[in-house]
């Protein structure tokens, strides 16, 4: 169980909020000028590093803010977390 | 058996809900009858008739007696509201309870995984928390908690309440 802090809200439980998935690069500008291999890289495969990891949360039982929250997959624990704007 | 608590389900309230820009809906809501907006995340500011709460980066909630709910509607003007603020007459989509007594937090506790201490939930406090699993806004009162949820779960809130004092 994590304990996610929200710059609005404070420190809460993990049951508070929905996971929003990993903080994605930014979609490719053009797609017509892009490879497959980029474009199935950009679609389907997670960066899954050892360390930290940038992972969007949406806190749906308060305040109703989407986070970025920097996540160590070591110790969970979380380093950053801000609001997305 | 149970817990030292009263738990009863409250009238219908007024209840106004706005979202937008703080300084627009200020400007918007101007009123010398209003208290002012909160200055911290999650409290509430109370006068004799009306109560402010902030529950969201741009989302507040204005709550008072039924009775006074045309007046919350004169104060407000929902109908004629800019297009950059949200103004939303919601009484009825609320359904609130109180949970009171030397026990209530002991109730708290079952209900919600917030911090309900005085440290971190104020004598002001209010704030929407996971409550038996709904989305509710606890409110701490003078003698326990106060929680409000949508009203299609009120009949569950009851329920849950009943079985966590029984
Ligand atoms: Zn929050």
């Amino acid at each position: 169980m994590l304990q996610i802090s929200c710059p609005f809200c404070g420190p809460r439980n993990e049951v508070e909020f929905v996971y929003g998935g990993p903080l994605k690069n930014r979609r490719p500008d053009d797609i017509s000028q892009i490879d497959d291999t980029t474009w199935i890289d950009y679609l389907t495969v997670p960066k899954n590093p050892l360390g930290p990891v940038q992972e969007r949360w949406w806190h749906v039982r308060g305040c109703g803010c989407w986070l970025t929250i920097t996540r160590d997959t070591r110790s969970h624990d979380i380093i950053e977390s801000e609001i997305e704007s | 058996m149970g817990y030292d608590v009263k738990i009863q389900r409250l009238a219908l309230n007024a209840m106004i809900d706005l979202q937008g820009d703080a300084e627009a809906i200020k400007n918007w809501i101007k009123d010398d009858d209003l208290p002012e907006f909160p200055n911290k995340p999650n409290t509430s500011i109370t006068n004799q008739q009306f109560k402010i709460y902030w529950v969201g980066i741009e989302h507040w909630l204005m709550r008072s007696e039924i009775e006074l709910e045309d007046h919350l509607l004169e104060m407000t003007n929902p109908s004629a509201a800019p297009i950059e603020i949200s103004v939303v007459q919601v009484s009825d989509a609320f359904k609130f309870f109180e949970v009171s007594g030397p026990d209530a937090a002991e109730i708290i506790s079952i209900a919600s995984p917030i911090d309900h201490h005085l440290t971190a939930f104020p004598e002001n406090g209010v704030s929407f928390t996971n409550i038996f699993g709904i989305k509710g806004l606890l409110i701490r009162v003078n003698n326990g908690f106060e929680i409000a949820v949508e009203s299609s779960y009120a009949d569950l809130m009851a329920d849950f309440l009943q079985k966590a004092n029984a």
